[in-house]
């Protein structure tokens, strides 16, 4: 009894397994279809699907599945032989019907018979649209006239083979950290059966030195001169001489064994490395698939067209990224259709085509995972953006005449922030972007938003590639590698000293129409000083146009691919370094933040060296200065700020984000930190909620001052641990000035 | 037949013949309760031999560093490994951390045991110099957090009862001051027996 049960259940298992496969098929051709109702190829594969899937069902007696499916094959045939045009409802029942099979597939409650109801629905929903369908049809459904009845029974018997080719694209799920292990062990073997072959070098040399001494045993052979063949010492000799012909043979036999095992161990390795190295990525298409059908269905509920086009989607992505990334996009997708797309009689007059095209493009950019999601409509209305901030009590009237393009548009992604004036039941209540934001976020990335008035708007999310390979070029400093992400430099030279100018007491040269200021890694990393011997010195340029640095490396080792580990959690960020990673040869090597070697860079080049000078015979002939840290991701802010603080006495470092912030206020002290709250890399709320729980810096006062002057703003603000909340409006009067000598008191004393 | 491989002499056949009894007594089925009457054996072998050893029940591992000789409970060990070379960290001006490092495929933090002991590094080069047992990596943890740290030699595992235990002195060694809990006697000596879950919280603490 029990035995019958399982093998019902296991065959019922694998047309799960085929419906999964074939329904993939089905809906990509069905959505290629409702563009192109005529298309032979996608009629014939949704045909073929449609039938399998009759077949599979009928063997294994789930009637109502082969009902389904023989009504949708029904259907396509008469499609493909022109007795019927495939409309819009065609297609909607006809995804409905894919929905279906996968219903009566499932467990009895709602499966087996239980689906009755909906398929009778079904049923008649496609004789509907069929009838009411330009061409007439004779006979919509139903068993009488099966056009291939022998067939069926055959190509499922035959189907397994194929159909198992879809059991082994089958995923598995694993821990990140089993796969890291295995991923540390794979490397580890390749590391090992790489040794084999400089051993297998110096048993060469062995070799060599072996034959040395059979010659100088010929030599003392011949120094002996002619003595009789059945003397001793001749008989001895001729012993010495035959065995050592024997051992030198052995040798060179082991020799050519050790090769080839060397050869064989080598390569093995090697590929159990780019495998599992490889099982760690998984096509963007992947991830984001399921996506097309949900835009369309969307759309059509909408009375809007829409069409979803995947671009690079063969870029790779851990999957670990493609997962978390599953729930922003679907809603960065709806946003685009229900408020990026208009109707499509809006389009036409608008002269554009009625269906509207979304964009999810996914591709590597400058060491980040960057995936787009565009669409072409109307693009966001800034005036229109700019009421509903004023209206939302976001901002006072005289600021918001202030404020850019881009600055308004990240008000869109203030929680509760909503543009459309009626809620619907798919966006505009005003929940989700700040959630798109806040996984984005979590992952250290950035959302950006840029919108074109009449032309479309655009999502971009930077993802770091925290799990992934990285092309690298590893660099010695100071008797260390280091590796750089090759997306990060601009330039490689060799630069003789006689090039190097001195322009203001700093290091410069001329780097195509500029000069670029040079610095060594030594200074910037804390390691020591730069070798001072070579007349040509290593740089590697960094950054672009004003920002562009020439790093002084030691050496350099060549390019390496690498993946990135992150490095213990327990060591929090290391300034300069992003991840570490393992060379061939088994050492650790860290690999450079290329962002904040620059933004250190800047900091010693451009102020803070002299500055460090200057504070030091400042302090020895007056009292000590308060000292404040200033964090704002704007300049202008910064130094105004910078300006407003310094102008009352006191001293006044600045970080340009909240992560510069925290590596600086970690390492010097400070009596007050203001911080800005949107920032990159690391926001301002997450800035005090650290210093607030770090036992060394949870004295320091922090003040926060920021555009957004509502009271959940500031609440959220003061929640985190912040002592005051300021809002950017407040900089004209001394509002500024007072709240810090409330907090902290005058500049000396 | 085959069993025979070194056949070929007078005797062959009768040895083919052997081979087969020697088989078939080797491959006959077991009798029954067999494994589980050997598997209560080793069962009980613990906790027998230790009524034995009366109570030889802890074990430590043994190391040195510089002068000192130290003993670590193994309930938190995970390995002793080669020594490997490991990466600093740039702006890390403190001892404690010395970098990162790779143990089987893995990158541990790198620690120094001396630095949070106190002891000092000249002691270390002097015995580095004069011991060749040769330095090793010692990988200590519990919930995933994992920290290796050099040592100058390692004894092994040594068992030892609650009778070796002794008190801890009124002075101790500068390096015992206060992660060791107790002295264990071992081959004329005194070592002080650290307490690793001091260490590991220590090190979890300090590393940020």
């Amino acid at each position: 009894m029990s035995g019958e049960d399982l093998s019902q259940f296991s065959m019922l298992d694998l047309f799960r397994a085929e419906l999964d496969a074939q329904s993939q098929a089905l809906t990509a051709g069905l959505l290629a279809l409702e563009r192109d109702p005529v298309a032979p190829d996608h009629l014939e594969s949704c045909m073929r699907a449609a039938h399998s899937l009759k077949g599979a069902a009928r063997i294994i007696d789930l009637d109502p599945a082969v009902r389904v499916a023989h009504a949708m094959e029904e259907c396509l045939v008469a499609a493909q032989h022109g007795r019927l045009r495939l409309t819009h409802d065609h297609i909607d029942t006809l995804l409905k019907g894919v929905d279906l099979l996968a219903v009566a597939a499932s467990e009895p409650p709602a499966g087996g018979a239980g689906a009755e109801p909906q398929i009778v629905q079904f049923l008649q929903a496609l004789e509907r649209a069929s009838n009411g369908g330009a061409a007439a049809d004779a006979a919509p459904a139903g068993e009488p006239r099966d056009p291939g009845p022998p067939a069926p029974l055959v190509p499922p018997a035959l189907e397994p083979p194929p159909q198992g080719a879809a059991g082994s694209d089958r995923m598995v799920r694993i821990t990140a950290q089993a796969m890291n292990r295995l991923l540390g062990l794979a490397g580890e073997s390749l590391m090992e059966a790489r040794r084999l072959r400089p051993f297998a070098d110096r048993l060469v040399r062995q070799k060599r030195r072996h034959h040395d001494l059979a010659k100088a045993v010929d030599g003392l052979r011949a120094a002996l001169g002619p003595i009789d063949p059945d003397d001793r010492t001749a008989r001895a000799l001729a012993e010495v001489q035959d065995k050592l012909a024997q051992s030198e043979d052995f040798l060179v036999e082991r020799l050519a064994e050790l090769d080839s095992i060397d050869q064989r161990a080598t390569d093995l390795a090697n590929r159990l490395y780019t495998e599992t190295l490889s099982s760690r990525m998984r096509p963007f298409e992947d991830g984001v698939r399921h996506f097309s059908r949900a835009v369309r269905d969307l759309a059509r509920s909408l009375g809007k067209e829409a069409r979803l086009e995947i671009v690079g989607g063969g870029a790779g992505i851990d999957r670990d990224i493609l997962d978390q990334l599953d729930a922003p996009l679907g809603h960065l997708l709806r946003n685009a259709v229900d408020h990026g797309l208009e109707t499509p009689d809006e389009r036409v007059a608008a002269g554009k085509p009625r269906e509207g095209v979304i964009r999810l493009e996914a591709r590597h950019h400058a060491g980040l995972l960057q995936v787009i999601v565009a669409d072409d409509g109307q693009g966001v209305d800034v005036e229109r953006l700019r009421h509903a901030v004023l209206a939302n009590g976001l901002v006072t009237q005289e600021t918001v005449g202030d404020l850019g393009e881009a600055e308004l548009l990240e008000f869109l992604f203030l929680p509760g922030f909503s543009m459309k004036t009626m809620v619907s039941d798919v966006s505009g209540r005003g929940v989700g972007l700040d959630a798109v934001q806040s996984m984005v976020k979590q992952v250290r990335g950035l959302t950006t938003v840029s919108s074109t008035a009449g032309e479309g708007t655009q999502f971009q999310l930077q993802l770091p590639l925290t799990l992934s390979v990285i092309r690298t070029l590893l660099v010695e400093i100071a008797d260390e590698p280091y590796a750089l992400p090759l997306t990060g430099i601009t330039r490689t030279l060799k630069l003789p000293r006689a090039d190097i100018e001195v322009l203001e007491g700093r290091p410069h040269f001329r780097f195509g129409e500029r000069q670029v200021g040079l610095i060594t890694a030594h200074e910037i990393l804390g390691r020591g000083d730069a070798r001072s011997d070579a007349a040509e010195l290593s740089v590697v340029v960094l950054g672009e146009g004003e920002t562009a640095y020439g790093l002084i490396v030691d050496r350099f080792l060549g390019e390496r691919e690498l993946v990135v580990r992150p490095l213990d959690p327990r060591l929090a960020k290391v300034k300069d370094i992003s991840a570490a990673a393992l060379i061939e040869d088994g050492s650790p090597v860290l690999i450079i933040d290329v962002d904040d070697l620059l933004r250190s860079a800047e900091k010693i080049a451009s102020s803070g060296r002299l500055r460090t000078l200057q504070r030091a015979s400042a302090t020895a002939d007056r009292a000590r200065r308060k000292r404040v840290l200033v964090v704002d991701d704007s300049l202008t802010v910064r130094e105004l700020e910078r300006k407003i603080l310094d102008h009352h006495g006191y001293e006044v470092e600045v970080a340009v984000d909240g992560m510069d912030g925290w590596n600086v206020v970690r390492s010097e002290p400070f009596d007050l930190v203001v911080t800005d709250i949107d920032m990159p890399r690391m926001d301002g709320i997450e800035l005090v909620t650290l210093i607030k729980r770090d036992a060394r810096l949870r004295g320091v006062p922090v003040m926060i001052v920021s555009y957004k002057d509502r009271e959940e703003d500031r609440r959220r603000g003061l929640d985190a641990g912040a002592d005051y909340y300021l809002t950017k409006g407040s900089f004209h009067d001394d509002t500024l000035i007072h709240a810090v000598v409330d907090l902290v008191g005058p500049a000396s004393g | 037949m085959t069993g025979a491989g070194g056949g070929g002499g007078p005797g062959g056949s009768s040895k083919a013949a052997s081979a087969e009894i020697a088989g078939g007594l080797l491959e006959r089925p077991l009798p029954a309760g067999y494994c589980e009457d050997w598997a209560r054996h080793f069962a009980g072998l613990e906790s027998e031999g230790a009524a034995e050893d009366e109570g030889a029940d802890r074990a430590a591992l043994l190391f040195r560093i510089g002068d000192e000789w130290l003993a670590l409970p193994t309930d938190h060990l995970h390995e002793v490994a080669q020594p490997r070379r490991t990466h600093s960290l740039p702006h890390r001006r403190d001892e404690l951390v010395l970098g990162i490092v790779n143990v089987r495929g893995e990158l541990l933090v790198c620690v120094s045991l001396a630095a949070l002991l106190g002891i000092s590094a000249a002691g270390t080069a002097e015995a580095g110099e004069r011991s060749r047992a040769g330095p090793r990596l010692v990988v200590i943890g519990r919930d995933g957090r994992r920290a290796a740290f050099p040592v100058d030699e390692v004894h092994g595992v040594h068992r030892y009862a609650a009778r070796d235990v002794l008190a801890l002195p009124a002075t101790i060694g500068k390096a015992a001051s206060s992660y060791a809990v107790e002295m264990i006697a071992w081959s004329g000596r005194a070592i002080g027996r650290l307490d690793d879950a001091l260490i590991l919280e220590t090190l979890d603490r300090s590393m940020s």
